[in-house]
């Protein structure tokens, strides 16, 4: 027999939401303006963050549709072409998924070198896909500074895994709202 | 007679279950590269989703943004006692030598007026600057652009010209309700007319995704030097004519120029509220 338990429900939904709320802030930080030098040229990549580590160790916190959305939204955001970081974050985090079992095993220093090679996939491939809309000179210079923006993002990944580590400890175990009784 | 029950299976079916099944992520990619064939072919074709998305945002890129601006003030607040005695007397050498050039400016903008009333010179139509904060930057490598925190509510439209405190910084090139999108002169795909004073020759600021936007078109014997001033032509009736944009620095024998404005660090920007096509003011007297 369910029973539905108006207390339960909400201590579920606020943790659920905590979660889904940090993905949303790490898309925002990607997109807010820091006010420091050159801070937008060389920003890491702070979602990407969020669909590898929920992709290793919760897929269920991002499934695919959401990841699709909050690609587009980033498009829309900075100025790319739509449709663009949606389709390259849902190829990693199915890429990454693939490989969860494998990387959930591993000691951390594994996952993060993980990390490591996703992040320099989504930059050459951000770079690719956007020499192919314009090339030329520039081209060059934008390869250079998505390369520091891939390194800024591999030292930053443990403070956000951290982070991530935190909100997956307080998520519910159950995915679904209703408290089951005797 | 004990009755035999048969086991019922129930199958339901319903197409999200299918998609959820491990074909989604081909279905999503699928959709993305469609719509990145559809910004392949027609890159204005989301221009007014990309302004309402950037619309609900604002308000969570103003609070989120907040933080990091009061740290910029505080750090560029954070000055030693040397440091401002140094700055003090820069400031008071400056203020002397600006003195006398106010005087000078006097004399000129009242030989300026009456040499226009000699000639029945047509006045330029005025402007107003609309100030605004920068709340987001583009986040990535490829594009220059910013988001402020002012639109259509506030007179901001598409074309007008956006300027620091120092010049000229780039154009809006989206205008959402509350806010707009500014496309910076470093862009690889900013085109602005401008004109090396001085020499008075046409150019056009070409943004290169680097700090400093190359001068093309310029004839081939244009006697362009390092420090000369470029500043808007207002050709086309884009911008207001003589807006200041940065100094000429030549490089491997190619013209570059140095924008005034600090663009890789944007916090406040000014909007020139200034009709597009000048031209197609009526004169004084008409109905408005």
């Amino acid at each position: 027999m369910f029973q539905f338990l108006p207390g339960e429900f909400t201590n579920w939904a606020v943790r659920l939401l905590l979660a889904q709320g940090v993905i949303v802030l790490l898309l925002l930080l990607n997109v807010i303006s820091f006010y420091l030098p050159h801070a937008g040229d060389f920003k890491p990549f702070f979602l990407l963050m969020a669909v590898y580590y929920w992709a290793i160790y919760r897929p269920t916190v991002m499934p695919v549709s959401y990841t699709f959305i909050l690609g587009l939204i980033m498009d829309l955001l900075s100025g790319l072409p739509p449709g663009l970081n949606a389709l390259i974050l849902v190829g990693l985090q199915t890429s990454v998924r693939r490989s969860r079992l494998f990387l959930m095993g591993q000691p951390y220093i594994m996952v993060w070198l993980g990390f490591a090679l996703v992040s320099i996939a989504y930059g050459l491939a951000l770079w690719l896909m956007t020499s192919l809309f314009s090339f030329g000179p520039a081209s060059f210079s934008a390869l250079f500074q998505t390369l520091i923006a891939t390194l800024l993002s591999v030292f930053i990944f443990p403070l956000a895994s951290l982070m991530l580590h935190g909100v997956h400890r307080i998520l519910p175990v159950t995915s679904k709202p209703l408290h089951s009784v005797g | 007679m004990k009755r035999r029950t048969r086991s019922k299976v129930y199958v339901r079916f319903s197409p999200l279950q299918y998609i959820g099944s491990g074909q989604a992520p081909v279905i999503f990619m699928l959709a993305a590269t469609l719509l990145l064939t559809v910004s392949f072919v027609r890159p204005g074709v989301f221009g007014g989703i990309r302004s309402s998305v950037t619309d609900m945002f604002t308000p969570a890129l103003i609070a989120l943004s907040e933080p990091f601006r009061q740290i910029s003030v505080v750090q560029t607040g954070i000055t030693s006692l040397s440091e401002l005695r140094a700055e003090n007397t820069q400031l008071k050498a400056e203020n002397a030598r600006l003195k006398e050039w106010y005087q000078t400016a006097l004399m000129l903008e009242s030989e300026n007026q009456s040499l226009h009333a000699l000639l029945n010179v047509k006045p330029d139509p005025a402007h107003r600057f609309i100030t605004a904060r920068v709340v987001a930057d583009s986040g990535n490598a490829f594009v220059k652009s910013a988001i402020v925190a002012a639109g259509e509510n506030d007179s901001v439209m598409k074309g007008q010209a956006v300027l620091s405190g120092e010049g000229l910084v780039g154009r809006v090139i989206e205008a959402g309700q509350s806010s707009s999108r500014v496309l910076l002169l470093t862009d690889v795909n900013s085109r602005l007319p401008v004109l090396v004073e001085g020499s008075r020759q046409k150019a056009i600021l070409a943004g290169m995704n680097t700090d400093m936007p190359a001068l093309k078109y310029l004839p081939v014997d244009a006697d362009i030097k390092d420090g000369m001033r470029i500043v808007t032509s207002g050709n086309g009736g884009m911008f207001i004519p003589g807006l200041p944009v940065g100094t000429v620095i030549v490089k491997d024998g190619l013209p570059y120029v140095k924008p005034y404005a600090d663009i890789s660090r944007l916090t406040h920007v000014r909007i020139v509220d200034y009709p597009e096509d000048p031209y197609l003011i009526e004169g004084s007297g008409a109905p408005r």
